[in-house]
């Protein structure tokens, strides 16, 4: 109760939030200081060091160690993960595997909502053939399914980061351009923008003072959301190989690759990274349902 | 009395949006006939009631005078000016000074994102009145008049924490903020509670002596326009059809569309009344009928009102379109 | 004839929200007779309308309802839905605001009727059921040919016309209507007016009519509720209660409404309606009663018999 206090906890879309909030908050600490948390190189194997005595194999499986001279003074490995098929530290795959995601979901949401949400703001409220036109092109965008499209998107331009920031990007420009424009259309009946202009305010203040920010909190909503989406198309890409180098530390990259290990026991090449999906996704959405219900209240009971 | 606003042949048609197949037939263009042929005159200083029930184009004639929207054809003379002449921004800004709107809904008519001080205050930034400082105060005092007491305490509100008459309060406020010679009120209490429209009534009559003002009121309720006009007009789909001195209407009704809306209204003061039924509904406004407008629903039509359209003509202390005068 | 066809005894109906309780009703008692009819005035939030779905139990599953609605000899608020089922559109039936809360927009006026009638009656024929609807559709003052149309192809006047045909369908003893003529023009309002009055005497029902317009109830019923801020004010004939209202509510509240009939100014009631989750103490009224004295701001007053009808105010008991 103190806590639900401390936090100004009054219901669950605050709750919502708040646990949203510090899933995220972690993950963008793991982030931020990947290079020194992440206790080794991601992409080092352990396969073949120096000074080792005895010869180590790969899939290490969680909590192991390991122990070699090199040049006379012991080194201790600790594997809190494990190691994966090349022995390389999972748990620092993770790690750096969250600024790549992150950074992959973030950008390509952004994109998508600087194009879609003007588009839309011009489409609904200038109407008439542009309208219909944008229109036109938004829906069939939309009608393909989302992780197809984007895997064709990509397996067009080739790989890299960029390009599959661009594949993402173009799959969630018509989720905003919808959303706005479908606000935008109902807001321009609304009587406060008529009294606007009967006020004299002109188009520019109209558009951006009147509708821009009645759209705004449905854009954070949508946007929160479609990161949450766009770190699974993501690891989608990856898994099927599509648009990055394969030794990058990425989590889909790293469940493509164990789950072919699965079935001879190393469950922990894949599961690891699997989690971490799930977790940031969870975060994500968590924060995007919460701030629905915070922004559009329907009628709260018991 | 001298005259505000003078409207000639004033028209008003929306077309009515196509599908794509219409378009590829070559469909003619359909109209909404809202406003057709309105010929009327307000004197400075007077209550100007325009009563119609929806549908009528009482609500579009209202934004044309106050150029919110433009005619179709025909003209506004505002203070002797052609509206139709105004182009530049800055005549149209002057206009808005001069001419504002007070809108029917009390919930749609305030932004939801903005406090009611800021909402008010932008007025004045638009037009650049006033200094900063004076500017706050000046919502203060206008707060304060239309009685949303202590000021302070509203101006930092957002609209959903007020209940509808105080938002119409708010509403009356931004209208009178730019010190406008002629508001339009478009059912300005139509959406609020009924212990609470007499207040508002009673806000905007004591706010037109003091600040000099001309109204036009629309509403669809003959008894507020029993109370409250001065001169008045009835609309039926798109044009007057009887416009005269509310005395001498409310008196001796003409025209049949107003003796079966005076003896239909509601009236706490009538137990049994006896009525004139008038059957059917409002014919659509895109095909209205031939003739007369009213004569399908007229108890008295004859042959001549489903071919001829009467206009409207002076019949003693009036205008009255119908061809029984 | 004097039969009791509804009794409401203490009724008291709450909205248990999340954050706060609003009380839409409390301590509503009144009897309807076979054949009368009632009037039931207040503004939004008067609890007019709650009271109309707690006759029907059709308030929401937050609502908490207290006390008793004894129709014939049953508990209303005791039967269970299945029970009450097979009395609510047929005994009882409500005519809403608007037409589309009962005219379901994929179904033809044909379809509404019969899926009524095989409800309620199953045994009947289809032959029979659509007879029956067409003469009801004629009563109501809507063509027969009608039948086959879909809501959407009718005007607001003859939509509320069909809910009404709808409502009648199985011959209720109670009509509730729940702002049947708000959304109407003038002329098509009296239009339903003058049909509410002629089914009235033609069929005998009883009638509750629930409107926040005076000047409809004025002609329309023969007696009147005046409900604020969920109680009862003033209860009694209206001829009695227009003629000579005596809680200040009723009083400012006609001398508030314009009327062509005079040239008067009008009063008006100063502040608005309190916030029904958090009512003001003593009587509900007090803080915008021009003759409250010093026991309205603490003890709410009951409502009581006083000559001719029931008042809920101090200024009438010692």
């Amino acid at each position: 109760m103190r806590i639900a206090r401390f936090f100004r906890i009054r219901g669950h879309e605050d709750a919502m939030i708040l646990i949203g909030f510090s899933i995220l908050i972690f993950i963008l600490i793991l982030t931020l200081l990947s290079s020194f948390i992440s206790p080794y190189d991601p992409r080092k194997s352990y396969l073949n060091i120096e000074g080792q005595s005895v010869p180590i194999k790969p899939l290490l499986p969680p909590m192991s160690s390991l122990t070699f001279n090199l040049n006379g003074t012991a080194h201790t490995y600790f594997f809190i993960f494990g190691t994966d098929q090349q022995g390389r530290d999972i748990f620092s795959r993770i790690i750096s595997g969250a600024s790549f995601v992150l950074t992959v979901a973030i950008l390509a949401t952004l994109f998508s909502l600087l194009i879609g949400a003007p588009l839309g703001l011009l489409s609904g409220y200038i109407g008439g053939l542009i309208d219909r036109t944008i229109s036109l092109i938004m829906d069939s965008i939309y009608a393909f399914p989302g992780l197809i499209l984007a895997i064709a998107i990509a397996a067009l331009l080739g790989a890299g980061l960029l390009n599959m920031i661009i594949a993402i990007a173009v799959v969630y420009i018509p989720s905003y351009f919808r959303i706005v424009r479908g606000q935008v259309l109902s807001l321009k009946e609304q009587t406060f923008i008529e009294a606007a202009k009967a006020l004299g305010s002109p188009r520019r203040d109209i558009v951006f003072k009147f509708i821009l920010p009645n759209v705004l909190p449905s854009i954070l909503v949508v946007a929160t959301l479609n990161i949450a989406d766009a770190i699974i198309i993501e690891a989608s890409l990856s898994f099927l190989g599509l648009g990055i180098p394969p030794d990058t530390p990425d989590w889909g990259i790293d469940i493509s690759q164990g789950r072919r290990f699965f079935l001879s026991g190393a469950w922990w090449v894949g599961l690891f990274p699997g989690l971490m999906i799930i977790l940031s996704v969870i975060g994500f959405s968590l924060l995007g349902e919460g701030l629905d219900e915070k922004f559009n209240p329907r009628l709260r009971t018991r | 009395m001298n005259k505000l606003i003078e409207t000639r042949n004033l028209t008003k048609l929306f077309p009515v949006r196509r599908g794509i197949w219409e378009i590829i037939t070559r469909k003619p263009q359909k109209y909404v006939h809202a406003v057709e042929d309105v010929n009327l005159t307000i004197s400075s200083g007077e209550i100007f009631t325009l009563v119609g029930e929806s549908g009528s184009g009482k609500t579009t004639l209202g934004k044309l005078l106050i150029k919110l929207i433009e005619p179709t054809s025909g003209s506004i003379y505002f203070e002797g000016k052609n509206l139709n002449e105004l182009q530049s921004w800055d005549d149209l800004k002057q206009l808005r000074r001069k001419a504002q709107m007070i809108f029917q809904d009390p919930y749609g008519s305030l932004n939801p994102r903005s406090k009611i001080g800021s909402g008010l205050k932008y007025v004045l930034d638009l037009h650049n009145l006033y200094n900063e400082n004076e500017r706050r105060k000046k919502v203060y005092e206008i707060l304060e008049r239309v009685g949303l007491h202590p000021a302070e305490k509203f101006y930092d509100r957002y609209p959903h924490e007020l209940s509808g008459g105080q938002r119409q309060r708010v509403a009356i406020a931004r209208a009178l903020l730019l010190k406008p010679k002629f508001v339009v009120a478009d059912e300005p209490v139509a959406m609020v509670d009924v212990s609470i429209r007499a207040q508002i009534l009673e806000l905007m009559l004591e706010l037109k002596k003091e600040m000099d003002l001309t109204y036009m009121i629309i509403t669809h309720d003959l008894s507020l326009a029993h109370y409250i006009a001065d001169n008045m007009a009835i609309m039926y789909l798109a044009k007057i059809v009887e416009m005269g001195s509310k005395d001498s209407i409310f008196k001796k009704p003409l025209h049949p569309y107003t003796q079966a809306l005076m003896s239909s209204i509601p009236d706490i003061k009538v137990r049994k009344k006896e009525r004139i039924i008038i059957q059917g509904e409002v014919p659509n406004a895109i095909d209205p009928p031939k003739g007369c407008r009213f004569h399908p629903r007229c108890p008295f039509a004859f042959d001549k009102c489903k071919i001829i359209e009467p206009e409207l003509k002076k019949v003693n202390d009036r205008f009255v379109a119908c061809h029984l005068y | 004839m004097t039969d009791k066809l509804l009794s409401i005894r203490n009724l008291s109906v709450k909205y248990k929200l999340r954050d706060y309780t609003i009380n839409a009703l409390e301590d509503i008692s009144l009897d309807l007779n076979t054949g009368s009819s009632l009037g039931v005035a207040g503004e939004t939030g008067s609890g007019k309308s709650t009271l109309a779905l707690a006759i029907m139990k059709l308030l929401p599953k937050y609502a908490e309802m207290k006390g008793k609605i004894i129709y014939y000899d049953k508990n209303l608020l005791e039967l269970k839905e299945e029970e009450f089922r097979k009395i609510r559109g047929s005994k009882i039936s409500l005519v809403f605001q608007e037409p589309s809360a009962t005219l379901n927009p994929v179904m033809s006026i044909k379809e509404h009727f019969l899926e009524l009638f095989k409800t309620h009656i199953p045994e009947i024929s289809e032959e029979e059921a659509i007879e029956r609807a067409s003469k009801l559709l004629e009563e109501t003052g809507v063509p027969g040919a009608r039948l086959r149309d879909y809501p959407h192809m009718l005007s607001g006047g003859m939509k509320q016309r069909v809910s009404i045909a709808l409502a009648l369908a199985l011959n209720p003893d109670l009509l509730v209507a729940d702002e049947p003529t708000t959304a109407l023009d003038v002329l098509i309002e009296a239009q339903i007016l003058e049909l509410f009055k002629k089914l009235k005497r033609e069929r005998n029902f009883t009638l509750m009519l629930i409107t926040h317009n005076l000047g409809v109830l004025a002609e329309t019923v023969e007696e009147i509720l005046i409900l604020y801020a969920g109680k009862i004010a003033e209860y009694g004939k209206i001829d009695k209660v227009f003629n000579e209202p005596l809680h200040p509510y009723t009083k400012l509240l006609l001398e508030s409404v314009p009327s062509i009939q005079e040239n008067k100014k009008l009063s008006y009631i100063p502040g608005s309606p309190p916030d029904l989750a958090n009512p003001p103490k003593g009587c509900r009224f007090h803080p915008r009663c021009p003759f409250a004295f010093d026991k309205c701001k603490i003890i709410e007053p009951e409502l009581k018999k006083v000559n001719d009808r029931f008042v809920a105010c101090h200024l009438y008991y010692e």
